[in-house]
């Protein structure tokens, strides 16, 4: 295994070989993030016209999904420095925007395709001078998005042209915040569900614990959700989250096909209690443990709730 | 005045972060914590790095969600697939699962011992059982282990007790490490009280009396190794940063044995079975309704426990959960569930953990680690066996209903010759129980066998020098007991041969 900081005096042949041999990157890793980037491979004389070091963010937009980012441009402090932003009228120099795509579909090199590419004619902001550069990307260590590899092709006419300018990329710390004009990051994650299939999820929940009747426990629809869902979407464990979602559409959209011809959230209460109880006990097991599943996030969200808690425990804080 | 036991929090930590010690220790459960004791009161320069963060007993959240979400690593839905899928859980905090287990304390027992010389001599000169007995005896004094008293037991531990007499099996108090229980039920919550002796209250701070420094809320990535030697760790801190902490000795690696095999493998230490022959205990539960007031969330978590099985690889105890957790085990869904919610107080949860012989991996993944672990036909036989002597115990106890759980088998049972016909007619297909996986073992096992060992019996990484591993990662099986005085001891060993 090798480190960013071993490539640094690597010959152009060892580069090479290390992106045709890199390690896939995960996208979400990147999210989010300030990677320090360090050039390689191209004679001093070309580093000290232009640089040496340099940040690539890589920032998920919240409204289409896609993960854009951005260069800053760092004062040549060194390549063991910290990071110090340059700035102009006070704010840091940003330049070439682009979009991280995967590598399918892309023309480019043999065996380019390990990671992720950087296209720049994708960015949010549009650099007619960069529009033909791409730069794969690809990863030093199996599962880790800490320290990577990139270098830069051209492609004109159809055809891809390899160039000398490779990068390391370095974790350094979380984005601050955005050259764009919308508000910053929100966390957005494509394993969050919807606010439509949060509604639906709420509404399997308060089926299966169906309180608020005689029993003199509050209904589910009265208690406070919010804290659940805030330690759900941000500590469970992501195949968990991701798991939830087809568990949620099946049990929604099961009544169709079990004999109530209407999805659950057009079912009325009856329904929705006959059907509960039958998903319960159905001979599938995947049926049967998204009932389980969902009756445990039911109980974590229910119980959670001071009003709740103090029915049986003194005081009742959650 | 005392030193504040983390020295640097990492969520604080938003440039590049650089530091040396003259050994670095990878985690802070209990192994971790006690490797980081025995050096630092040796007077070697210790770095504890951890990737979770400082509980503070006054601001634990009582809330089951809660508190997974703050002290669980991924708020306890972590999951191995193989032929049952189930959860294991796992403690991400400064003081690691020791904040939020159960606080029972077992001695490695003699016959396990005897188990893994007899496999592989040198082990049982490296492990001397005197040497193993001696930390155990000295851990047990610091932590203040003790058999639970019957005055803060609360009902389930003692119906448990009633139970176990009834059915005429081998029973006793659970010894714990806490000092002052008030019986809170809130051990995997985290202690509210700090009465609980989990590592972050009593061996870590006993290790930066000592001069050790903690760094809480940094995530190794992996071992730096410069000329087949381990020179350091680095990683992510919870604030950005990247960090690198040099060790001018060694590094101790005490991350589990879920982490600890993947960071040897993202250092590219893959000799030897890395990450293979993960073994743990399974655990199954049945869940009994009493005519009177039981409520389960009061008095000891874990109190209580029947021995009288553990020739047949089980152990049974009382179980104590938050109302959210409790309220997940009792049956039914829709108007049936809420009318039993609202007598929650009247249902007890005792489970049994087993001995069993199923083997599973443990490999890097792009976020999270790939657990896979299977159960064996036997170990099958053991669940069925187990929810048969769960259920008889409850109803010897006084339980009018007991609920198996287990599909194709009556949902409930108020008989004990039902629940003798459940060992003949109860499933025996893996996934119809309903399982969950503690205490894990085995993924970077010691031996003296490169090829089948990980590190040597030592402690010492086969092929990297400078490289010790001190969890239960090395242990060679499983233990039909609460693993974390063992863990202690034999952590307690490596510091020796850390020092040596």
């Amino acid at each position: 295994m090798t480190t960013a900081r071993e490539l640094r005096s690597a010959s152009k042949r060892v580069l090479r070989e290390h992106i045709v041999n890199g390690h896939p990157v995960d996208p979400d890793a990147l999210e989010g993030w300030v990677y320090r980037g360090t050039s390689l491979g191209l004679p001093g004389v070309v580093q000290r016209l232009t640089w040496k070091t340099f940040q690539k963010t890589f920032y998920r937009e919240p409204g289409s999904g896609r993960l854009l980012g951005w260069n800053v441009r760092l004062e040549q402090d060194g390549v063991d420095a910290p990071s110090r932003p340059k700035v102009r009228r006070g704010r840091p120099v940003i330049e070439w925007h682009y979009e991280v795509i995967p590598p399918r579909g892309v023309p480019m090199p043999d065996g380019f395709d390990r990671g992720l590419v950087i296209d720049y004619g994708r960015g949010r902001v549009p650099d007619l001078t960069m529009r033909f550069i791409k730069d794969p990307l690809v990863a030093l260590t199996p599962g880790s998005a800490d320290e990577l590899l990139g270098v830069s092709y051209l492609t004109v006419a159809g055809r891809c042209l390899e160039t000398p300018t490779y990068f390391t990329l370095e974790r350094e710390q979380r984005i601050t915040d955005l050259p764009y004009d919308q508000p910053a990051p929100a966390g957005v994650t494509p394993l969050r569900l919807t606010a439509l299939e949060r509604g639906w999820a709420e509404e399997l929940f308060a089926a299966i614990i169906a309180t608020g009747g005689d029993d003199g426990l509050p209904a589910f629809a009265t208690i406070d959700r919010t804290a659940f869902w805030r330690c759900f979407d941000g500590a469970a464990a992501p195949l968990v989250r991701a798991g939830l979602r087809p568990m949620l559409h099946t049990l929604i959209f099961l009544p169709v096909v079990a004999g109530f011809g209407k999805p659950f959230f057009r079912l009325s209460p009856d329904e929705r209690a006959r059907f509960v109880t039958a998903a319960a006990g159905d001979r599938r097991y995947f049926v049967r443990q998204a009932v389980v599943t969902l009756k445990t996030l039911a109980c974590f969200a229910y119980f959670d709730d001071a009003q709740v808690r103090g029915r049986f425990v003194p005081g009742g804080a959650p | 005045m005392t030193a504040p036991l983390v020295a640097i929090d990492g969520r604080e930590v938003r440039r590049r972060l650089d530091a040396e010690a003259e050994v670095v220790v990878v985690g802070s459960g209990p192994a971790g914590a006690t490797v980081a004791a025995e050096l630092a009161r040796r007077g070697v320069r210790v770095v504890v790095v951890e990737e979770g963060h400082q509980a503070r007993p006054g601001a634990l959240a009582a809330s089951g969600v809660r508190a997974m979400a703050s002290l669980y690593r991924d708020m306890g839905t972590s999951l191995a697939f193989g032929n049952v899928s189930m959860p294991y859980l796992q403690g991400c905090a400064v003081g690691g699962t020791s904040v939020i287990n159960g606080a029972i304390s077992w001695r490695l027992p003699p016959e396990i011992l005897a188990e893994w010389s007899a496999a592989d001599p040198a082990l049982g000169e490296a492990l001397h059982p005197d040497a193993i007995d001696a930390h155990q005896a000295r851990l047990e004094h610091r932590l203040h282990v003790h058999p639970t008293e019957a005055s803060i037991a609360g009902a389930k531990n003692l119906l448990l007790a009633r139970g176990a007499d009834a059915l005429g099996v081998a029973h006793r108090p659970i010894r714990r490490n806490v000092d002052g229980c008030v019986g809170a039920g809130r051990c995997l919550q985290g202690c509210p009280h700090g009465h609980k002796l989990s590592m972050d209250l009593s061996l870590l701070p006993d290790a930066v009396a000592g001069g050790a420094r903690i760094f809480s809320g940094m995530r190794v990535d992996r071992v730096v190794i410069e000329r087949g030697r381990a020179r350091g760790v680095t990683g992510v801190t919870a604030g950005g940063a990247r960090f690198d902490v040099r060790a001018g000795v060694a590094v101790v690696l005490a991350a589990s044995a879920i982490q600890t095999p993947c960071l040897l493998r993202r250092s590219g230490l893959r000799h030897g079975p890395v990450g293979e022959g993960l073994s743990a205990h399974p655990g199954v539960s049945v869940t009994g309704r009493f005519a009177e007031p039981v409520r389960s969330w009061q008095g000891a978590t874990q109190g209580h426990e029947v021995t009288g099985y553990r020739g047949e690889g089980l152990k049974l105890e009382a179980l104590g959960f938050d109302l959210s957790i409790l309220a997940s085990r009792v049956p039914g869904v829709g108007a049936d569930f809420a009318r039993r919610l609202a007598e929650l107080d009247r249902y007890a949860v005792w489970g049994a953990a087993l001995r069993a012989a199923g083997r599973g991996r443990v490999r890097p993944g792009p976020t999270r680690p790939l657990v896979t672990y299977s159960i064996t036909p036997d170990d099958v036989r053991k669940a069925r066996r187990a929810v048969r002597v769960l259920g008889d115990a409850l109803l010897a106890a006084g339980a009018l209903e007991v609920y198996p759980g287990i599909a194709g088998f009556a949902p409930v049972v108020r008989d004990r010759a039902t629940m003798a016909r459940f060992e003949v007619e109860g499933s025996l297909v893996a996934s119809d129980y309903a399982m969950s996986m503690t205490h894990l073992f085995g993924t970077a096992r010691m031996g003296s066998d490169p090829a089948r060992s990980v590190v040597r019996p030592d402690f010492r990484h086969h092929s990297t020098a400078g490289l010790y591993v001190a969890d239960s990662s090395v242990f060679p099986s499983n233990l039909g007991v609460n693993p974390q005085i063992a863990i202690m001891a034999l952590a307690a060993r490596c510091a020796e041969r850390v020092v040596n």
